[in-house]
Order: structure tokens, then C-alpha cells, then sequence
């Protein structure tokens, strides 16, 4: 824990993720190697790293969606263990966005937005409403609600899946991988959606390939190869100036 | 640098211009070139299509020869009660009648709801309500009954080996103004004549002209045997064979002359069929006929008096025919009857029947008695008229009657989906609110559910029935729903208007003085009506909290609307219907309302048909749904035992032939447990039915669960929903959308699969086919009734196939994938 930096605007309170010494395998193949990192309230983390890193197996392990073997992940105070209610209660504080959106195809954008908060947080349905169509004004796309989402762009259809998320009034929202199923057209699209939210003060875990997002945004990068965090640092620091050998190359195959 | 050489000459950018839209060229025009296009395209094309089109009119020609000229369809007219709902109590039928119509409603209301009907499908239901409307008319306007043929005499006839004796009385049954003409059957002057006369005879005029006929045969043969002689073609052994068949022959004597026929008067007396008083008489004098048919042969100019007499009947009920030469006469006489419509006797429903076969006049009871014996009536004695029968006897006797008893049912059923189909119209005109890019139709989707499960249980109600209700406690039941009702509408003034609140306390207090005075009418402890009135109240103060809280979805027009329909439909279950019932019973119209056992129940025993077909499907597809669900959702468990039990129940039931399934309800099941024993048989083929299918239908389910991708269940738990809720709202419901197609075929399977019980003793529509056929005057006929029943098993099953592929199409059953 201790080789981790934090950023500057976060010194001051308890971090609200906290991995210790995280492992993972899958079958014989180790995926999590003794990942350590703590993020702050507010705090934007970007990670990347080549295919197969485990990026994106960390961050699913963050609201349990994968099962991490040894180490310790606390989120918002709350150890996650097979404590189903503990669980429940974390997930409820973590929206998540996939690389395939997997937004619900028999409902209407609307419903889709407002089938977590109806069942999970128990809200009206006047007030799921109220809440989902303001959502859908923020992420650009109010036009939309009464569509299915097999009638919209990906873009479009990521961006509710966005809106779908932050509906549960997340303290935290992960994302993995928004925009590489997108076309190159509407990348753009969502990414300022992200840049939206992230403007607004979440706390944002977000594994892409998106460099130039990374660097405008991220308050910290995470550089993951191989199952472990070889490298991390403010975008100036580690596409600037990496340190690492491992970094380097990579950071010079995709530049 | 530029040593490479030029392979593509770098050119200066162009812009181009903008090109519009144009429709597809038309690739075919005309008749011909779509029959090259489609028909010939190739040698080997045009082989097949040659050989097809030839199959295709040999087949057709064939069927259509054997369904206008060969087939007795009168087997499916006189049935076509049993065929539809059984054994059902007659004066109960109108239960099955007013249910099937509830259905008809609800039909409608759905295909409104969910699907385009097509101008072709909209004109194609109306021709046939107008076939079934005009045909029956038209062929009763047109064509009159052909001519009976009575024997009168104390000769005995011989044909064959049978010897038949002239009945003296034949009784017939004549409706209030019906007009019988009696004529000498003069045409029957010889042997040719009576070979020519075809139509409803008794068996002694039958055998007259079977008598004609084997003489014709007779000579034929003889014709043929000397031709075979006189000729050299046939070797010793032929040739002295046919030499013994030739010996053994004999010319007969003329039909006519040996019996003398129409040779004396016939006397004929009416009687009254109760009483045998003699209504009328007239006697048919054959010599003055005779002379007459001499004068028209030699002096055309004079008009002809033929004996003719023409009876009117004065009132509806039995009649006996007298009919009797003078005494002591040794000849035939043959009587042309016309305006006697052919009888059936028919006691296979525990009712001894009467029908007449072209008008369906029924009569339940006796028949007309002499000297404490029952009097012959008049009847087809076989169906030797078979292919031998002119259009318009076709369409009197076949096509008209049966086009009218179908009629009867199926128009009021196209007229009831009309309704609905209206209803779903009328209520989008109402309230024209569909939400952006949604069917205009789709408000009326949300009452689609809601009203079959009412439709449902109403129909189950009727046709199982309830003990112990009067008309009156139905009113006063219906005006309870009809109050709560009320109570909704009233709800949603609550809050909206000045006059809200006393609106509100009214109503209310209507229908607790409503509850209380009813329970305390029909109920005779304080408990009973403190708890029904209670319920009652607490459904009704329900209701009007739910309108309070929808009170903002309802226009000012709307509400006014639905508050004085409610008002009036309670006022009329309430007080009119209830008067008027009174005055109906105290003026004797109706039996003591107290009494009357409305809908009393009716044992499955006497279920049949399509009835108990269509019931057995119905309850089978209800029940299998959430069972082969739970099956579904079980056999993918993490829990090992739960998993373990649904695949072993699952791979058993699928391991075994449905008839297996079947015997095992009827026959194990009260070995198991004797308690058992007394469930009705139709009930345990319905568990029978609903286990085998339930086994099938969670495969199908599970297909659809694995087709739902993981990524669902993720993005659901990353959203912190349960595990139950998840299945609920995410994997279920596309799980069954993605497998409707499979779901459909499973449902039409499970309406074929019915027809098995008929292998356990029940009457569905095979079995009451076949027992059907096992009547002696339908001996014969298994062709005509197996195809029609094959023709209801595919029209219900082609509109099951129908609605489904419209429910896909219309993509409210649609998987909306990505992408």
C-alpha cells in the first residue's frame, strides 16, 4: 500500500476502495498478482495495460462480478466476503458500464433506466421516472425514452447504459472499456458524456484504451501487465516520463 | 526517389455530384413473364411444375367428387351438437354458447390489440358469414325437398331375400303451415320409371324399386353370357362355365305388372298424432289419373286433373299418414309425397330426438302410437342416393342444412370478435395516448391480460357451474363488481373537485347498504354476513384508493364517462334487472326466482367434443406454463437436489409416450391411492396432460434461458439486483420471447395430443368421431366425419400458427438484439 500516491486532491479523507495484496486465478492461470491500490473519494483512476493484463478482471472484482481468491477488498467500509447482503449493498453503490452495453432489450430506454431504482432502492415510479428522464437529458439523449435499445446507435445505447447506472446515485461508477465496441464516429459522443460525469465529482475506476481521455481526465493511471500494476501516476508522469520498461513499450506501440 | 513505376497516376480529387433516389426497376411484368420467371425458368422446372399442377387437379377433382357426390355429410349435421360440446345437458347448452362468445369478445379485443387483420382476412370472414346466411336461405327459397315414396298395399314385396309388407301408417313430423302433397306416383308405370325414382322411401317402396333394379341387372347379365356364348374367345372350361351361370338365370317378370302398381285408388287419411282423430282425408283416384294421362297424350289441349292432394298442417307436432288401397286388392300402389322433410330418431345423448333433417325441428319425446305399437316414420332407409343426386336435392338436403347449423354457431362468433375488434377501437379513440413510436393500438394492450383472465374464469364458471344461484343472486353479485366499480371512479373526484367528497361518501355508503341488505338476504348467520360484507368493502375501499392514486392519469371527460357508465350498470344489476325478474316471475314467465338453480353443475362426464378438447388444451397450457417454468429455472439451479429432481422429473416424463402418461392417470393412479379413485377421468387427463406438457415446455424454456447472453445477468447484478428479482424481469421475459415460436408449436402439439384420450374413454373430438360412427344409421360414414374433424383440428391449430406469427411480426414478441 504504502508505494502508492496518492493525488493531491484527495489527501485529506479515507480512501473508498481499498485492495490489498488482491490475487486471482483463473483455473491455473493467475490473472490478479498481489494488486495493491487505494482510491480516493472523487478520484478519477484510469487503467490501462495490454490485452490479457487482468485490467479488466481487477475491476470487476471491485463489485464482485469476479471472485478474487486471497487479499482484501473494502469498498466504501464494507469487506467483501460471501456475505450475499454485504454484496447486495456494495453493488448498490457501484454503477457499472460494459464494453457491450448490455442494456436490457425488452425494455424501453426508459425502463431501462428505471428498473434498478424501482426494485433495488424501492423509489415510485413517479420519482424513477422523474429521476431516469433527467438522467437521459444529462447523457443527450431525452428523445430516446420510449425506444428499445436495438433501435439505437451504440453510442446512443451507451450512453443510456451510462444514464442506467448513475440512476442508482452511484458513489462510484466503473468502466470497463466503454468505447471499444463502438464505432470510431461515436466514440467521441460518450466520451464527453464521461467527461461529464466525471466534471461532477464521481469516483471513477475506468479501464480504456482511450489515451488522450486518460491524460485529460485522470487523476491517476494505473499501467497493468500481466495480472499486476507495473507502473502508476499522474498522466504527466506516466506518458511523459515511465518509468517502467514494460510502460515504455507499450506506450510506444499505441502512441 | 521516383524510380517506382507509375501504377496508379496520382489524379486530381473529384467532387461528385449528388445522385436522388430511384425506385427498384421492375424486374417482371406481366402474366407470362412472371410464369417464365417463376414456373418454366428451366427443363427441369418446368417438369416439376407439369408434374405438380397435374397432381395438384387429380387430387382436387377427386375430393371435390367425393364431398359433393359421394360423402352423407347429413352424419355431421345430425351430430354436429355432439361433435361441438358433447354430452352437455341440451337445455344447458346455452352456457357453452354464452362462453365460446365471451371468448369470441376477447378474441377480438386481442387481435385489435396486437395485430393488422388485412383487408383479404376482413372480406374473407364476411363472404363467409354471408354464405352461411345466403345459401341456407336460398336453397330452402329455391329448391323444394324431393319427392318421398310410400308403398300403400297388403302385398308383401319381395327384394332379395327380404320380404316387406306396406306399412297402412307412417308418422311424420309437419311444422304450423307446412303444405304435404300427395300424388300418385304416376312416372311408375314401368320398370324403367321406378329404376329412375330416387329419394326417401319405406322399405316396402324401396323394395319395389330394388326389384325393378335387380331385374335390369338380371338382364344385363343374361345380355352378356350370350354375347360371351355366341362369340369363340372363351376356352372349354370358360366357356362351360358360363354356360352354368346362363342355365341359372331366368328372365324375370316386369316389376310393375307383378305386382300391378297404381293399378287402384288410393285412399289417405291425416291424423293427429296425439289423439289419432282424423285431421283430414281424400282419396286418389288412379282411374281418373290414368285417363287424364291418356287425354294429355292424345289431346294436349285440355287442362289435366291429376289426383293431387295437398294437406296443411294447422299446427307444429306429429302427424300419421294413413294410407290404404280398397279391400281386398292384390296390388302396390306408389305415393309421391312432397313437403316431408326425412327424420331421424336419435336417442344418444339419454333424450329420445326427433329431427327433421333439413330444418333441424326438433322434437324430444314419443312418437305416435297404434294399438300400443310405435308408428314407422318416414326416413331414408339407406343411402342408396348416393352420387346419384341432382344439385338441387344437393343443396335442399346437404349443403343448405349444414351450412345454416353451422351458421348458427359461427355467425354469432365472427359477429362477437367484431364487437371486441370494435370495443379495442373504441377504447383507443377514448384515450388516443400511445407514447412516441409505439403502435397506435397499444393502449388497448394493457387490458388484453385483465380481460382474458376474466373471459377465463367466466368461461370456466359457465361450463362447470355453480350450485345453488339464482338469476337474482347473479344480479346482485354482478351489481357488487359493478360497485366497486363505482367505486373507482368515485375515488379519482376525491380530491379533484368541491363535490369529490360527497360524491365519494354516497357512493360508498350505496354499497355498504348494498352489501348489507344482500348478505342479510342470502345468508342466514351474522358471521356469514359480517364477513362478506366486509370483504366486499374492504375490495370496493381498494378500489377507490387505486383510483385516488391514478386520479391524474384520467382526463375530466374521462372520469365523468366512467362514473356514469359504472352508475348505470349498477343501477340496472342493482334494482331494473332484479324488478324485472320479479314482475317476470309473479306474471309466470320465468320459474320462483328462489329456486332456480341457474347454472347448476355439470359433471365432466358430460363434456365432449371440441368442448372438452378445447378445455382439456386450455387447462393443460395454463397449468404446464408455471410448472414447466419452475421445471426450467430448476433444472438450471446451483442447488444439486433441486437440479437433480427436475432433470429426473423432466427426462422421465420425456422418456415415456404421452399414452403412457395417460393410462397411468386412469388406471395407477387409484392404485396408488384409492382416495384418488373418485376424481373424474376428464381431471386426470387434464394432470396427465399438464405434467407431459410441462416436462416439454421447460426444455423449450431452458433453450430460451441459455439464449439469454451473460452479460445480462452482469449488468443486472452490477445494479444490485436479486437473484429473483433478475429472473423476474431480465432472463425470464427474454427467455420466453426468444422461444414463442417453440412455445406456440408446443401449444398446437399439445391441441393435437388431446385427441389421445379419446383412447382412454373420453369423448373429445376423436372420440366422440368414432362413436359417432358407431351408430347404426351412420354405419359407414368414418370417412365424412374424420374429415371433418380433421378440418376443426386444422383450422384451430392454423389460427393458433396464425396469431403467433402475427404476435412475431408485430414485434411486441420480438427479441430487440443490438446492433
Amino acid at each position: 500500500m504504502s508505494d502508492v500516491t496518492h493525488s493531491e486532491n484527495t489527501a485529506s479523507a479515507e480512501p473508498i476502495i481499498i485492495c490489498r495484496k488482491v490475487n486471482k486465478w483463473f483455473g491455473e492461470f493467475h490473472v490478479l498478482r498481489d494488486v495493491t491500490v487505494d482510491v480516493m473519494p472523487r478520484e478519477v483512476v484510469v487503467v490501462i495495460g495490454p490485452s490479457g493484463s487482468g485490467k479488466s478482471t481487477f475491476i470487476r472484482c471491485i463489485n464482485r462480478l469476479e471472485e478474487h481468491q486471497e487479499g482484501e477488498i473494502i469498498v466504501d467500509n464494507i469487506t467483501m466476503g460471501h456475505d450475499i447482503r454485504n454484496i447486495a449493498a456494495i453493488r448498490r453503490e457501484i454503477g457499472m458500464v460494459f464494453q457491450q452495453f448490455n442494456l436490457f432489450p425488452h425494455l424501453t430506454v426508459l425502463n431501462n433506466v428505471m428498473l434498478a431504482p424501482m426494485n433495488v432502492r424501492r423509489w415510485s415510479k413517479e420519482k424513477a421516472e422523474q429521476k431516469a428522464r433527467e438522467l437521459l437529458d444529462r447523457v443527450g439523449i431525452p428523445e430516446q425514452a420510449e425506444k428499445y435499445p436495438g433501435q439505437l446507435s451504440g453510442g446512443q445505447q451507451q450512453r443510456v447504459a451510462i444514464a442506467r447506472a448513475l440512476a442508482m446515485e452511484p458513489k462510484i461508477m466503473l468502466f470497463d472499456e466503454p468505447t471499444s465496441a463502438l464505432d470510431p464516429e461515436m466514440v467521441k459522443e460518450v466520451l464527453d458524456v464521461m467527461k461529464e460525469v466525471t466534471s461532477s465529482g464521481m469516483t471513477m475506476v475506468c479501464v480504456t484504451h482511450e489515451m488522450g481521455f486518460a491524460r485529460e481526465v485522470a487523476d491517476r493511471i494505473l499501467f497493468f501487465d500481466q495480472g499486476r500494476i507495473v507502473e502508476t501516476g499522474t498522466p504527466e508522469q506516466l506518458f511523459d516520463n515511465p518509468q517502467h520498461p514494460r510502460t515504455k513499450l507499450f506506450l510506444s506501440q499505441i502512441l | 526517389m521516383t524510380t517506382a513505376p507509375d501504377l496508379f497516376p496520382r489524379t486530381t480529387g473529384t467532387v461528385y455530384e449528388e445522385i436522388p433516389a430511384r425506385p427498384a426497376p421492375m424486374l417482371v411484368s406481366g402474366p407470362l413473364a412472371w410464369m417464365r420467371e417463376n414456373l418454366f425458368k428451366s427443363r427441369f422446372d418446368t417438369v416439376l411444375t407439369i408434374v405438380t399442377t397435374i397432381l395438384l387437379v387429380v387430387f382436387t377433382l377427386a375430393l371435390a367428387n367425393w364431398v359433393i357426390a359421394q360423402a352423407n355429410w347429413l352424419v355431421i349435421t345430425r351430430n354436429l351438437r355432439l361433435l361441438m360440446v358433447g354430452l352437455f345437458p341440451i337445455d344447458q347448452v346455452w352456457r357453452v354458447n354464452l362462453a365460446v362468445l365471451f371468448v369470441a369478445f376477447a378474441l377480438g379485443y386481442s387481435i385489435y390489440a396486437y395485430i393488422r387483420v388485412s383487408r383479404f382476412v376482413q372480406a374473407a370472414l364476411i363472404g363467409l358469414v354471408l354464405t352461411m346466411m345466403v345459401v341456407p336461405a336460398a336453397s330452402a327459397l329455391l329448391f323444394s325437398t324431393p319427392p318421398s315414396f310410400l308403398a300403400v298395399g297388403a302385398v308383401e314385396v319381395q327384394s332379395g331375400t327380404i320380404s316387406e309388407l306396406p306399412q297402412p301408417r307412417a308418422a311424420f313430423l309437419a311444422r304450423q303451415g307446412d303444405t304435404v302433397r300427395f300424388e300418385i306416383a304416376l312416372d311408375a308405370l314401368n320398370d324403367t320409371d321406378l329404376v329412375g325414382m330416387s329419394g326417401f322411401m319405406d322399405r316396402a317402396a324401396s323394395g319395389v324399386y330394388n326389384a325393378a333394379r335387380a331385374r335390369f341387372r338380371t338382364e344385363a347379365e343374361i345380355a352378356r353370357l350370350d354375347a360371351l356364348l355366341a362369340g369363340d374367345t372363351l376356352t372349354e372350361r370358360q366357356r362351360a362355365a358360363a354356360q352354368d351361370s346362363r342355365d341359372g338365370l331366368s328372365m324375370p317378370e316386369e316389376t310393375t305388372a307383378t305386382y300391378q302398381v297404381n293399378t287402384e285408388s288410393i285412399s289417405i287419411r291425416i291424423l293427429d298424432g296425439a289423439t289419432l282423430a282424423q285431421v283430414s282425408s281424400a282419396v286418389l283416384d288412379i282411374a281418373q289419373a290414368r285417363d287424364a294421362q291418356a287425354g294429355e297424350r292424345t289431346n294436349s289441349g285440355q287442362p289435366i286433373e291429376y289426383p293431387v292432394y295437398e294437406f296443411v298442417a294447422p299446427a307444429d307436432g306429429w302427424y300419421v299418414l294413413e294410407k290404404s288401397l280398397p279391400e281386398g286388392s292384390e296390388t302396390v300402389g306408389i305415393l309421391d309425397v312432397r313437403g316431408i322433410p326425412p327424420i331421424l330418431e336419435r336417442n344418444f345423448t339419454g333424450y329420445n330426438e326427433y329431427v327433421r333433417i333439413t330444418d333441424d325441428f326438433t322434437v324430444v319425446g314419443g312418437r305416435p302410437m297404434f294399438e300400443d305399437s310405435q308408428i314407422p316414420f318416414i326416413s331414408m332407409t339407406d343411402n342408396l342416393y348416393r352420387g346419384e343426386r341432382s344439385l338441387p336435392d344437393y343443396m335442399s338436403l346437404f349443403a343448405g342444412p349444414i351450412l345454416a347449423l353451422l351458421g348458427r354457431g359461427l355467425i354469432p362468433f365472427i359477429g362477437l370478435l367484431a364487437v371486441g375488434y370494435g370495443a379495442g377501437y373504441a377504447l383507443v379513440q377514448l384515450r388516443p395516448r400511445a407514447p412516441r413510436n409505439q403502435s397506435a393500438h397499444a393502449p388497448a394492450r394493457a387490458l388484453v391480460g385483465p380481460l382474458w383472465a376474466v373471459v377465463l374464469t367466466l368461461f370456466f364458471v359457465l361450463i362447470y357451474g355453480v350450485n345453488g344461484y339464482s338469476t337474482l343472486d347473479f344480479a346482485f353479485m354482478f351489481a357488487s363488481f359493478a360497485w366497486v366499480g363505482w367505486m373507482f371512479f368515485a375515488g379519482i373526484t376525491l380530491n379533484r373537485a368541491s363535490w369529490g367528497r360527497p360524491l365519494f361518501a354516497s357512493v360508498a355508503l350505496t354499497g355498504i347498504a348494498q352489501v348489507v341488505l344482500l348478505h342479510g338476504d342470502t345468508s342466514d348467520n351474522v358471521s356469514g354476513i359480517l364477513l362478506g360484507s366486509l370483504v366486499w368493502m374492504t375490495i370496493g375501499l381498494l378500489a377507490a384508493r387505486q383510483g385516488y392514486i391514478n386520479s391524474q392519469r384520467f382526463s375530466f371527460r374521462e372520469s365523468v364517462i366512467g362514473f356514469g357508465v359504472s352508475s348505470l350498470i349498477w343501477l340496472a344489476l342493482f334494482l331494473i334487472v332484479p324488478l324485472l325478474l320479479n314482475a317476470a316471475s309473479s306474471l309466470g314467465l320465468i320459474p320462483a326466482l328462489a329456486q332456480e338453480n341457474v347454472i347448476g353443475i355439470v359433471e365432466t362426464r358430460r363434456w365432449g367434443g371440441l368442448l372438452l378438447t378445447m378445455v382439456l388444451t386450455v387447462v393443460a397450457i395454463l397449468a404446464s406454463f408455471p410448472l414447466g417454468v419452475l421445471l426450467a429455472l430448476g433444472r438450471r439451479s446451483s442447488l444439486p437436489l433441486v437440479r437433480v429432481v427436475c432433470t429426473l422429473f423432466i427426462e422421465l416424463v420425456r422418456g415415456v409416450p404421452l399414452i403412457t402418461v395417460l393410462f397411468m392417470a386412469q388406471l395407477l393412479v387409484p392404485l396408488i391411492n384409492p382416495g384418488l379413485a373418485n376424481v373424474e377421468n376428464a381431471i386426470r387427463a387434464m394432470v396427465g396432460l399438464t405434467l407431459f406438457s410441462a416436462a416439454y415446455l421447460a426444455e423449450n424454456v431452458r433453450g430460451g434461458l441459455q439464449s439469454v447472453p451473460p452479460g445480462q445477468d452482469e449488468a443486472a447484478r452490477a445494479l444490485g439486483m436479486g437473484s429473483i428479482q433478475i429472473t423476474l424481469f431480465i432472463t425470464l421475459p427474454q427467455a420466453l420471447r426468444a422461444v414463442i415460436p417453440a412455445l406456440v408449436g408446443q401449444c398446437i402439439a399439445l391441441f393435437k395430443d388431446t385427441s389421445l384420450v379419446a383412447l382412454v374413454g373420453l369423448l373429445d373430438l376423436t372420440g366422440m368421431a368414432k362413436s359417432i360412427t358407431a351408430q347404426s344409421e351412420f354405419v359407414g360414414t368414418q370417412s365424412e366425419t374424420y374429415v371433418y374433424i380433421t378440418v376443426v383440428y386444422f383450422i384451430v391449430s392454423y389460427f393458433m400458427a396464425f396469431i403467433s406469427r402475427r404476435i412475431e411480426a408485430s414485434g411486441s414478441g420480438a427479441v430487440r438484439r443490438f446492433g
